[in-house]
């Protein structure tokens, strides 16, 4: 009976880990900042966008925001929410290696040093919005 | 880009914390050969290679990659890659993981009968003790050939792999526990799904042993090569010398065979 407990709480445990890993992997955890209001202090004025999906975009989505929003609107901060999409460059000739690659058949990197940047990124900025708001 | 030091280490430390976490306790329960322990014989070289991978190898073998990708994306008409793009995306995402395993499965079958690509495959098959750890123990040149291969259809189709980042996890973590000291039967789902009791017997001391498919047994059940007794190998390993000590397991498939015996005194 506690061989059986212990097998099944090992195959449990063995299940979930993995589940998680790949669920992070996919960016289920991302997500759930799509539709957190991210704010963007430039001490001149603040964005609001909620068209944010993943951290490592959000910081290009950002400086695209700065940079496209008019002069006018730095002075007068518009009541009326306005996403801006980055546009698309196409350049099939500078096309880099994906983040992603399909592991070797024997073995995987599982938490890369980009994962970690990533992170740090992500925590400077939840700092930041803490400090922000305070 | 070379990343910080630092951060280098942690991602190293977290993955070994979570690949131990994830899968100790199964070898634990559900060993494949009981007598083995977790720090069984050369478990520090087989260290090596999982540091190595992480710290020194991963970037050699991007940037083999990205300079691969940039020379297939030039000569690879844009307007067949726009056809091929042009489809539903599920259809993608098939052929890409298809054309993949295919490639991946002759691939490897090649490392086993051409000795040019064995000697650099054979780091990988000279562990005598299978486990999560030992899945690590592979040369950078036979990753950046394993690893180009099954990369090589999206690379042709410009397939924008982070789209599908939860398959290739899977995959990922899939290839190291199929290495993993464990026997758990999958029951039916085996045939759809490789497994370690599968596995192992790729890792048997025979060279042609068989099961040379990615993470699942079809192209294996297609190609006549699926092995499954109901027992475990009674050795894994190769029938050839191998140096005992990382770098000269390194070394070793660089070197013509008359180099390598003066080199190797000074090694081991």
């Amino acid at each position: 009976m506690k061989g059986s407990l212990i097998k099944v709480l090992t195959i449990i445990l063995f299940v979930c880990l993995i589940t998680t890993f790949v669920c992070y992997r996919s960016g289920v955890f991302e997500k759930k900042e799509e539709n957190k209001v991210i704010s963007q202090d430039t001490s001149q004025f603040q964005v609001k966008t909620t068209d944010i999906i993943s951290s490592t975009k959000s910081i290009i989505l950002t400086d695209d925001l700065i940079k496209n929003i008019p002069k006018r609107d730095s002075i007068i901060p518009d009541s009326t929410k306005i996403n801006y999409k980055t546009p698309e460059v196409k350049s099939p000739k500078l096309r880099k290696i994906p983040d992603s690659l399909i592991s070797s058949s024997k073995s995987s990197l599982i938490v890369s040093p980009k994962d970690i940047e990533r992170i740090q990124r992500e925590l400077d900025s939840v700092s930041k919005d803490t400090t922000n708001h305070d | 880009m070379i990343s910080d030091p630092l951060n280098i280490i942690i991602a190293t430390a977290i993955s070994f914390v979570f690949l131990s976490l994830i899968f100790i306790p199964m070898e634990k329960v559900f060993p494949a050969k009981e007598n083995q322990s977790t720090f069984r014989p050369k478990w520090i070289l087989d260290f090596c290679f999982f540091i190595g991978q992480y710290v020194l190898w991963s970037s050699l073998v991007l940037w083999s990659l990205n300079y691969f990708s940039e020379y297939l994306s030039s000569i690879i008409p844009i307007s067949f890659q726009e056809k091929i793009k042009s489809q539903p995306f599920i259809f993608q995402v098939l052929e890409v993981l298809l054309i993949s395993d295919f490639l991946i499965y002759w691939g490897h079958r090649l490392q086993h009968s051409i000795d040019f690509l064995w000697r650099f495959h054979k780091v990988h098959h000279s562990a005598q003790h299978l486990d999560w750890l030992a899945a690590h123990r592979e040369h950078p040149l036979d990753s950046i050939y394993t690893i180009g291969l099954i990369n090589l259809p999206a690379f042709i189709i410009g397939f924008p792999l982070e789209s599908i980042a939860g398959i290739i996890a899977f995959r990922g973590i899939w290839a190291i526990y199929i290495h993993s000291n464990v026997r758990l039967p999958l029951g039916p789902l085996r045939v759809l799904i490789g497994a370690p009791e599968l596995h192992h017997w790729h890792h048997d001391l025979n060279r042609r042993a068989g099961n040379y498919a990615n993470v699942s047994p079809i192209m294996d059940k297609l190609f006549g090569t699926y092995v499954c007794p109901n027992h475990e190998p009674e050795k894994f390993g190769i029938n050839e010398e191998t140096p005992n000590n990382y770098l000269g397991q390194l070394i070793e498939p660089i070197l013509p065979k008359k180099l390598w015996i003066i080199v190797k005194k000074y090694i081991n």
